[in-house]
């Protein structure tokens, strides 16, 4: 071993600041003079040589575990053609040890919990079936950490009425390499042009969110947008029938323009009108007639989310739903 | 919305070559496309300590160098120079540890923590894996040597780092064997610092032989 620089070193000052620096106990004033001194080069060489000896009675005293991960996925898929069947690996690094469970958290993240229930049965009891919501709107719902793509199409409780192979669940640190992250927990939902999401609009209870007049909706949640000319369309819609003759009336929409860059939050306004009695919006399938005006008032409303945008694909997170009070 | 993964600069942490090749690798079966994983724990064996040294100096904090070492060796894993030469491998490592650590440092450590400049941070970092080049012996035969020195302490010095290094909420277990003890935390650091130099002495001294 090189006789680590300064090992011996008398100095009590610099033991002390440096021995306080990596027991994180430096004050303010400790640390800039602790800066002072690193100014001198054998000050320095003391502490790199120190900082060697800490690192060691770590990895000494309790080092790190490596882990190894493999799972395995059959993947029949009878779509092109001939029925073909993929078997895909999986292997997943793992270095570290558990972390520690602190008795004290545990005992008040049950007390929490316990306090959330009651709060919760309360409210279910006040005001049956409670806030219309998003369901899975951070996307959080499924865990990829076992799909070797990092990519699902099936996104839970999304995608009810219709769906598109332009809306994909990821993992957006492992599908991008590690050069975006989602703007909370682990997934997005990525969109190409055109394509879409869509969730009927239900309570707690289960019930769905009629439309009424005039009513408000709003609805929030972080995009990353990749076009030049992004752009979201926000629809509440009734769907009276699904494929393969789609029928649907779009109660209100709306379009947000996006910004580039990293995440931003995005706000839209949805306001039905006092009118609910209109025409449909979009018929596909060879529909023979004209379907004829619906009154939309008490109807079911699909929320659809649209990537507008002519390129580029589109980042959705953390969506949330607020439908007003009147 | 962050980035990480691009390890660049690597030469900078290459040495003069003064480590032998890495013992031959036995196989187990591999997957197509993914590294050799033997190749690889001999790698990270030689690489984990001074990587761990290098980022101390940066960050500190135990638990924030524990996940930063964990995104070192997964890049490692995916992304290193597994097959090349040990120097190589580290030096990627180093590279990208730097670039985690500047992350941390910018993100988020500073709010917490009394943090020194970046630019003493980084020639800390630089002279630590100057050192780690210097160092003729391997990390495996410090931490060996290191143990050895541990087994002659008595149960309390023992226990005393054990609180400190064994886990991350090291600095509660400190304060709880403050309060035990009678002793204050004042007194509980100067111990540790005694330890501490008395330890590195010994392997000091023991590495010596060794190489003699």
């Amino acid at each position: 071993m090189n006789t680590d620089p300064g090992q011996n070193n008398s100095d009590a000052e610099l033991r002390n600041l440096v021995a306080g620096y990596l027991d994180q106990t430096l004050s303010a004033e400790q640390t800039s003079r602790l800066e002072e001194r690193l100014k001198d080069p054998v000050a320095m060489d003391y502490f790199a040589g120190t900082v060697r000896f800490d690192a060691t009675l770590q990895e000494a005293i309790n080092p790190q575990s490596v882990e190894w991960e493999e799972t395995r996925r059959i993947v029949f898929d009878p779509r092109k053609g001939e029925p073909t069947v993929s078997l895909q690996h999986h292997r997943r690094l793992r270095i570290g040890n558990a972390r520690p469970r602190r008795r004290l958290p545990r005992i008040l993240a049950g007390l929490l919990t316990a306090a959330i229930l009651a709060a919760s049965i309360w409210l279910m009891l006040r005001d049956r079936g409670g806030d219309f919501r998003i369901r899975n709107g951070d996307f959080e719902s499924m865990n990829l950490d076992q799909s070797p793509s990092a990519v699902s199409q099936s996104i839970l409780y999304w995608q009810e009425s219709f769906s598109t192979d332009g809306a994909l669940l990821c993992d957006l640190n492992r599908v991008t390499g590690g050069k975006l992250y989602a703007k909370s927990g682990r997934n997005v939902v990525s969109l190409t042009p055109q394509a879409f999401l869509n969730q009927v609009i239900v309570n707690e209870g289960g019930e769905n969110f009629t439309a009424a007049p005039g009513q408000q909706v709003v609805v929030r949640g972080q995009y990353i947008n990749q076009s030049s000319a992004g752009a979201l369309e926000l629809n509440l819609r009734f769907v009276a029938s699904g494929y393969p003759q789609m029928i649907q009336y779009d109660a209100a929409s709306t379009t947000v323009t996006l910004e580039p860059g990293g995440w931003h939050p995005f706000q839209a306004e949805l306001i039905l009108p006092e009118n609910l009695t209109i025409p449909p919006t979009i018929m596909v399938g060879g529909i023979p007639e004209t379907p004829p005006l619906v009154d939309l008032e008490g109807k079911a409303m699909t929320l659809s989310v649209d990537n507008s945008s002519p390129d580029g694909v589109l980042y959705l997170d953390d969506l949330v739903i607020e439908v007003v009070k009147r | 919305m962050s980035e990480s993964g691009k390890c660049q600069n690597s030469e900078r942490f290459l040495p003069s070559p003064n480590h032998p090749a890495p013992s031959p690798p036995t196989r187990n079966a591999d997957l197509p496309g993914e590294p050799d994983s033997d190749r690889f724990s001999v790698q990270w064996s030689r690489t984990q300590l001074p990587v761990r040294a290098f980022l101390i100096g940066y960050l500190s904090d135990r638990t924030v160098v524990d996940d930063c070492v964990q995104e070192v060796a997964i890049l490692g894993w995916k992304k290193g120079p597994v097959m090349e030469t040990p120097e190589q491998f580290l030096a990627f490592c180093l590279a990208c540890a730097k670039r985690i650590a500047m992350a941390e440092v910018r993100k988020k450590y500073r709010k917490r923590h009394q943090l020194l400049s970046v630019e003493s941070l980084e020639l800390l970092a630089d002279r630590v894996a100057t050192l780690e080049h210097q160092d003729a012996s391997e990390p495996p035969a410090r931490i060996s040597a290191l143990q050895e020195c541990l087994g002659s302490l008595g149960p309390d010095a023992r226990q005393l780092l054990e609180l400190r290094y064994s886990n991350s909420s090291g600095r509660d277990a400190l304060k709880k064997q403050a309060r035990s003890t009678g002793m204050s935390m004042d007194a509980i650091y100067k111990k540790l610092e005694r330890l501490r130099t008395a330890l590195r002495d010994c392997v000091t001294k023991r590495i010596n032989k060794g190489v003699k």
